[in-house]
C-alpha cells in the first residue's frame, strides 16, 4: 500500500468500510500495525505488545464477519490500551515495578466493552508510573519518545497512546486523565485527545490514581474517529459507584452516523486567565482558530474563570491525597512487587514499596499523607475541598450565563526536551495548569491539534459542561473539517532522536 | 422496681470507674457490605474474598442496600436520629488483614446517630444508656499463627463483612452493667433479625474503654481500651479485673497510658497489644470511590412498618397481658430465641406461669450443662407445650413430667404438630406406667390403709399437728411412685382426718 | 508551610529513604507545599468541600451474594501463599 492509501493513517470510517467491503481483512490490518509497532520500538510506546493474542482475535473476527455475526461498528479494528486498564491474561504494570508481574484476573470495564464490540488489542500503551506524570519519563520501563522529535517527551501520563497514535502504530488508543494525562500528551503528540465527563466512562478495572479525577477516554486521529470509540466506551456500570446513569444515545448516534457539525451557532467563551503571559505563538495558533470558528458564524466572547490560578495547587492536594491512600493496597501481600527475605511485617511493607515504587509516586503519597495528616487536613485538604467547589462554580457560572463551550490552551508550549524538568518536580507540575481546572469540576474536554510551534503539534482545549461530549465533538469536527492538522504525520523516524 | 443499683459501687474505695463500650455487630446480610461476595461463617480460608475484597488494582466498592435497611432498622429500634446524609470516609493504616490499607468506615457522619437503650440489671433496677452513635464499617481479616514457622497465615473471608458499631455514652458505672448493657443490645439485634448474634462466632465483639477517677472528680481519668471480648461474662471480667489494675498502678504512683489491651480469659488479666500497628494518625477522608448515602423516606417507613416487638415491649406484655413477674418477663426476653420458646410453650401448655417456670427452670439448666442454645434444644417448644398440658390437666404431676422431661431430651425430635407431642407423651407414660393416680376410689383405698396403718399421727394430727398431714402424703407418694394426683390426696386425706 | 515531619510522613506512608534521599525528598516537598501554599491567598469562606464533581448519591446494590470467586487464581499472584492462606512475617499480638 501506498502511503497515502496506508490504513496506518487511515480514519476509523475508512478502516469500517475497509473491512466491510473486504479491501483488508482484519488480520491483515493487525499485522500491519504489529508490524510498524515492532519498527517503531524505539518510541518504547508500548510496554507490552501482544501479537499472539491480537493475531488469534484478528482471526476469530475475521470468522465472525464471513458468518455476518460483525455487528459492532468496531468490529476487527485494532486497538491499544492505556497498561492501567486490567485486562485478563496479559500484563497490567501501570508503568510501575511494583506491577511488573501483575496479571489481573479480571478485565477493566472499558477493555470488556471494547472486547466485546470486537477490537483487536495490539498491545498495553507505557505510560508514567500509576498515571503520574506529565512527560511519560516516570515509567519503569523507560521514556517514550515523542514521534516528531525523539529528544522530546510525548507528554504524560499517556505518553505511549499518544505516540502510538501519532506515529501510526494504532488507529486509536485508550487513555485516562487526572489532571490532563490525555490532553497534554495529544496536545503534544498532534492527535486528538478526548477526556469525558467524570462518571461518563466506568473506572471499574482503571487502576486508581486519584477516583475523584479519574477518568477514561480516547487517543484517535479526529474527533469522528474519537466519538466512535468513545460512544463504545461509555455508559452506566453498577460496579462503579461514581458512574452516572446518564444515557449515552447522542453519543450512540454520533458513532454510528459520524458526527455533525454543530447544527446552531455557539456561544464560545475564552476564559481570559488561561491567556495572560501566554507563548506568543501559541496565542497566534489559538487566535487562528478562534478566526475560523468566528467565520463559521459562532460568537467569541471573554469570560473570567477568577479561581484559575489556585487550580495548580488544588489539584496536587487532591490528587496526593487520594493517590496517597489509594496506593496503600501494594504491600506486597497478595499481588505485586515483594522485597526479599523480609525480617518482620513492617520490613516487608517499608521495603517492598521502596523498592517498589519510583520517586514521583513517592512525592505524591507523601504530599497526600502531609495534606491528610493531623493538624494539617484543614489548612490542605478541607480548603482544596473547597477551592474545588469554588472552580467548579467558576466554570458553572460561565455555562450558566451563555457560554456553550470554551475554547482554551492545552499546555503552556509544545513538547519539551527529554530531561528538562525532571529534576525539578514543581516546573514539571505548571506544565498541568491548563488541564487541572476542567478535572476537578469533572468537565469533559479535549485537545485537538491546531497547528505547530517551533516545528512541533500544539493543541487547543475544547471544554464543555457535564455530559456536552457531542457538542464539543462536533465543534472539533467542524474544525477538523476546515483544517488538517490533525492529519499531519510525524517523519518515519527523526534526525535529532535515534533510538537511546 | 427500684431504680437504685443494688450493687456495691463503693467497692473500689475512693475510685469511680467510668466505662464506655462499642460493640462491633455482624450484621446478617446474605453479601458483604462493598462487594457480592457471601458472608457465610466458616468457610475454607479465601473462598469468600473476592477481587474487591482483595483489595485487587482498579477494583471498586458498592455499597448493599441490605446493610443500610439494617442499619435503619437498627436506628428505629434504639429511637436514634437517623442521619439523611451520612458519608464513608477511609481510615488509613497497614495491617495484614486489611487488604486495602484502609477500613471504610463512617467518621464524621454516621448512619444513625444519638439513641438510647433500655434494660433491667440482674437485681431488676432498671437502666437508660445512651448511645452516641452507630456507623457502618467493613470487618477486617483474620491471622492464624500458629501453622507456619515464623509466618502468618492471613484469610480474609470475613473482610467486607458489614459491621454496626454501635458506641455507647461514657455512662457505665460497673462491670455489671457493661455486661448488661452488652446483653441487652445482645437481644435487641437478635430480636431486630440483624445479626445472628452468636457470640462465639464473633458475631457481636465488645471494645470496653475503661479508666477510673477519684470519687467526686469531673475530669475524666486516662482510659485503655480492651478490644474483641466476646461473652457476657468476659465483659464483665475484662472490666473488673482492668479496673483492679488501673488502682493498682494509680496508687503505686504510675501513670495509665492511653493504649489498646487484650483481656486473657485463662489468666483473668488484660495485657498491652503490643504488635497492633498503633497510629496515631489515621487520615480519615471522605471515600473518593464512594457517594454520600441519603436516605430515603420510603425505606425508612417501610422499616418502620416492619419492625418486630421489641425486648422491652414484650417484657412489658409478659407482665400486663401474661401475669408473669417482672423477673420471669426480663429473664424470658433477654433473648428473642428464648421468647420465642416460650410463647410457644405456653400456648399448648395451659398455665403460662408454669411455662414460665420451666423454661426459666429445668429448661435454661438443661440446656446450661449441655451448652445449647435454645433454638438446638432437643425438647423442643411445641413438645415441652404438650408435656406442661399434660400438668395442667392432672394426667401427670410436676414431679413426674421432670422424669418424662429427661426421657424426652435423650430422643431429640423436632416437631410442629402438638398432637403429635402429646401422643408421644401419652405413650411414654403409658409404656412407663407413670399416669397419675385420679381415681377417687382407688385413692380413697390408699388413705384408708395409710391411716388405718398410723394410728399415732392420726391422732397427732387430730390434736392440731398440721405438719404430719406431709407424712401421709409422703407414704402414698412412696406407694405409688409419686404417681397419686396431690391435689386430690390432699382433699382426700383432710376429709378422712376430720375429728 | 511548618517544618515537614519527614520521619512521620515516611512511617505512615511506609516507605524508606536513605538520609540523602530524604534531604533530597524534603527539598522537593517543601517546594510541592510551596506551590500548595499559594493557595492561601484564596478566600473561602463558608463554601461547602467538594468530595466530587457530581452532585450524585450512593447507588444501592440489592443484597445478593453473586461473586464468583477462584482462589487459586487470585493466589497465584501472592508472591507467598501456603494451604489457601496469604503468609506475611510473623505477626505479633493479634487478636
Amino acid at each position: 500500500m501506498t502511503k497515502s492509501t496506508s490504513p496506518q493513517h487511515a480514519s476509523l470510517a475508512d478502516l469500517v468500510k475497509g473491512l466491510g467491503s473486504g479491501q483488508f481483512s482484519s488480520r491483515e490490518l493487525t499485522d500491519e500495525y504489529l508490524a510498524s509497532a515492532t519498527d517503531a520500538s524505539h518510541l518504547n510506546s508500548f510496554i507490552t505488545l501482544c501479537p499472539d493474542e491480537a493475531r488469534a482475535a484478528a482471526d476469530k473476527a475475521d470468522a465472525e464477519r464471513k458468518r455476518g455475526a460483525a455487528t459492532h461498528l468496531l468490529h476487527g479494528l485494532p486497538l491499544a490500551h492505556k497498561d492501567i486498564f486490567c485486562t485478563a491474561g496479559v500484563r497490567t504494570s501501570c508503568g510501575s515495578k511494583m506491577l511488573e508481574n501483575f496479571i489481573a484476573p479480571y478485565d477493566a470495564a472499558v477493555v470488556e466493552r471494547l472486547n466485546a464490540a470486537g477490537t483487536i488489542m495490539l498491545g498495553k500503551c507505557n505510560m508514567d508510573e500509576f498515571a503520574m506524570g506529565s512527560s511519560n519519563e516516570n515509567s519503569h520501563f523507560g521514556p517514550v519518545l515523542n514521534p516528531w522529535d525523539n529528544t522530546r517527551v510525548p507528554g504524560g501520563s499517556s505518553g505511549g497512546s499518544a505516540a502510538a497514535v501519532a506515529a501510526g502504530l494504532t488507529p486509536v488508543a485508550t487513555g485516562t486523565d487526572t489532571g490532563g494525562s490525555i490532553r497534554q500528551p495529544a496536545s503534544f503528540c498532534g492527535v486528538t485527545g478526548i477526556k469525558p465527563t467524570y462518571g461518563r466512562v466506568s473506572r471499574y478495572g482503571m487502576i486508581a490514581f486519584a477516583s475523584s479525577l479519574d477518568q477514561g477516554g480516547v487517543f484517535a486521529r479526529s474527533a469522528d474517529d474519537a466519538a466512535k470509540v468513545l460512544a463504545t466506551m461509555a455508559g452506566f456500570d453498577e460496579r462503579d459507584s461514581t458512574c452516572a446513569q446518564q444515557n449515552t444515545d447522542a453519543l450512540q448516534q454520533a458513532a454510528q452516523q459520524g458526527l455533525a457539525v454543530p447544527k446552531n451557532s455557539l456561544t464560545i467563551g475564552l476564559p481570559k486567565e488561561y491567556f495572560q503571559d501566554l507563548n506568543p505563538a501559541l496565542t497566534q495558533r489559538l487566535d487562528e482558530a478562534r478566526s475560523l470558528l468566528e467565520a463559521q458564524g459562532h460568537t467569541v466572547v471573554d469570560v473570567e474563570l477568577p479561581n484559575t490560578k489556585f487550580a495548580n495547587p488544588t489539584y496536587y492536594v487532591v490528587a496526593g491525597a487520594e493517590a496517597s491512600t489509594n496506593l496503600s493496597r501494594y504491600d506486597g501481600v497478595r499481588f505485586g512487587h515483594r522485597c526479599d527475605n523480609p525480617k518482620d511485617l513492617q520490613d516487608l511493607y517499608t521495603r517492598s514499596r521502596t523498592e517498589g515504587f519510583g520517586a514521583e509516586v513517592k512525592r505524591r503519597i507523601l504530599t497526600g499523607t502531609y495534606a491528610l495528616s493531623v493538624g494539617y487536613y484543614d489548612a490542605y485538604f478541607l480548603k482544596a475541598q473547597k477551592l474545588r467547589r469554588l472552580i467548579q462554580q467558576d466554570f458553572l457560572t460561565a455555562f450558566d450565563g451563555g457560554v456553550d463551550l470554551l475554547l482554551a490552551p492545552v499546555t503552556p508550549g509544545p513538547a519539551f526536551q527529554l530531561g528538562n524538568l525532571t529534576s525539578d518536580p514543581v516546573e514539571m507540575y505548571q506544565q498541568d495548569i491548563f488541564t487541572v481546572p476542567a478535572s476537578l469540576a469533572g468537565l469533559p474536554a479535549a485537545s485537538i491539534p491546531c497547528g505547530f510551534v517551533d516545528g512541533l503539534p500544539i493543541g487547543m482545549q475544547l471544554i464543555a459542561p457535564h455530559f456536552e461530549e457531542v457538542r464539543l465533538l462536533e465543534l472539533a469536527h467542524q474544525y477538523q473539517t476546515l483544517t488538517d492538522w490533525h492529519q499531519q504525520q510525524p517523519p518515519a523516524r527523526t534526525a535529532g532522536g535515534n533510538s537511546q | 422496681m427500684s431504680d437504685q443499683p443494688t450493687e456495691d459501687l463503693f467497692r473500689w474505695g475512693n475510685w469511680e470507674p467510668v466505662i464506655g463500650v462499642e460493640v462491633h455487630v455482624q450484621l446478617a446480610t446474605n453479601s458483604k457490605i462493598f462487594s457480592n461476595s457471601p458472608t457465610s461463617y466458616g468457610a475454607e480460608p479465601n473462598s469468600q474474598a473476592n477481587v474487591i475484597d482483595l483489595g485487587m488494582p482498579g477494583v471498586l466498592p458498592v455499597l448493599n442496600e441490605g446493610a443500610v435497611r439494617m442499619a435503619i432498622t437498627f436506628g428505629l429500634a434504639i429511637g436514634a436520629q437517623l442521619n439523611r446524609l451520612s458519608i464513608f470516609d477511609r481510615k488509613n493504616y497497614f495491617y495484614p488483614d486489611l487488604p486495602k490499607g484502609y477500613q471504610i468506615s463512617q467518621f464524621e457522619t454516621p448512619i444513625v446517630g444519638a439513641g438510647e437503650l433500655t434494660f433491667s440489671m440482674d437485681d431488676g433496677s432498671e437502666r437508660t444508656i445512651n448511645i452516641t452513635r452507630a456507623h457502618l464499617e467493613e470487618d477486617a481479616g483474620k491471622s492464624v499463627h500458629d501453622m507456619f514457622p515464623g509466618s502468618s497465615g492471613i484469610d480474609l473471608n470475613r473482610t467486607g463483612t458489614p459491621l454496626l458499631e454501635v458506641v455507647s455514652e461514657p455512662e457505665l458505672c460497673s462491670p455489671a452493667e457493661a455486661s448488661a448493657y452488652f446483653r441487652a443490645l445482645h437481644g435487641l439485634v437478635k430480636s431486630l433479625r440483624i445479626c445472628d448474634g452468636n457470640l462465639n462466632e464473633g458475631s457481636m465483639r465488645c471494645d470496653c474503654n475503661v479508666s477510673i477517677r477519684p470519687r467526686g472528680q469531673q475530669e475524666l481519668g486516662e482510659r485503655t481500651e480492651i478490644k474483641n471480648v466476646n461473652s457476657f461474662r468476659f465483659v464483665e471480667r475484662a472490666i473488673e479485673t482492668e479496673i483492679a489494675r488501673q488502682i493498682e498502678v494509680l496508687e503505686g504512683g504510675g501513670n495509665i497510658r492511653r493504649e489498646t489491651r487484650l483481656y486473657d480469659p485463662d489468666r483473668d488479666e488484660t495485657r498491652s497489644m503490643r504488635g497492633k500497628e498503633l497510629s496515631d494518625d489515621y487520615r480519615y477522608f471522605p471515600d473518593p470511590d464512594l457517594l454520600p448515602l441519603v436516605l430515603d423516606e420510603t425505606m425508612i417507613e417501610e422499616m418502620r412498618s416492619k419492625l418486630p416487638e421489641l425486648p422491652i415491649a414484650k417484657r412489658a406484655r409478659f407482665v400486663t397481658n401474661l401475669g408473669l413477674s417482672e423477673y420471669d418477663a426480663d429473664m424470658l426476653t433477654r433473648d428473642p430465641d428464648v421468647a420465642a420458646y416460650f410463647e410457644t410453650a405456653a400456648q399448648h401448655a395451659g398455665d403460662t406461669k408454669v411455662a414460665a417456670n420451666w423454661v426459666n427452670g429445668d429448661v435454661a439448666a438443661a440446656l446450661n450443662r449441655a451448652d445449647l442454645a435454645v433454638a438446638d434444644s432437643p425438647v423442643d417448644a411445641i413438645t415441652l407445650g404438650a408435656l406442661l398440658q399434660r400438668i395442667s390437666d392432672g394426667t401427670v404431676s410436676g414431679k413426674i413430667a421432670k422424669t418424662l422431661f429427661e426421657a424426652l431430651w435423650g430422643t431429640p425430635t423436632r416437631t410442629t404438630d402438638v398432637s403429635a407431642a402429646l401422643k408421644r407423651i401419652d405413650a411414654l407414660i403409658d409404656e412407663r406406667g407413670l399416669k397419675q393416680v385420679s381415681d377417687s376410689s382407688e385413692l380413697q383405698g390408699l388413705v384408708d390403709q395409710v391411716l388405718a396403718d398410723n394410728p399415732d399421727q392420726v391422732a397427732q394430727f387430730r390434736a392440731g399437728k398440721e405438719k404430719v398431714l406431709g407424712f401421709f402424703v409422703g407414704q402414698i407418694m412412696k406407694s405409688t411412685q409419686g404417681k397419686a394426683n396431690p391435689g386430690q390426696l390432699n382433699g382426700l386425706l383432710r376429709e378422712a382426718l376430720k375429728p | 508551610m511548618s517544618e515537614i515531619n519527614m520521619e512521620k510522613l515516611t512511617r505512615l506512608a511506609h516507605l524508606q529513604l536513605s538520609d540523602a534521599e530524604q534531604t533530597a525528598a524534603r527539598a522537593d516537598l517543601e517546594a510541592i507545599i510551596g506551590m500548595i501554599d499559594t493557595f492561601n491567598a484564596a478566600e473561602v469562606g463558608d463554601t461547602a468541600p467538594m468530595s466530587h464533581p457530581l452532585d450524585l448519591h450512593a447507588r444501592l446494590r440489592a443484597d445478593i451474594a453473586t461473586a464468583d470467586i477462584t482462589r487459586e487464581t487470585y493466589q497465584a499472584l501472592a508472591p507467598s501463599a501456603e494451604n489457601g492462606l496469604y503468609l506475611v512475617p510473623q505477626v505479633i499480638d493479634s487478636e
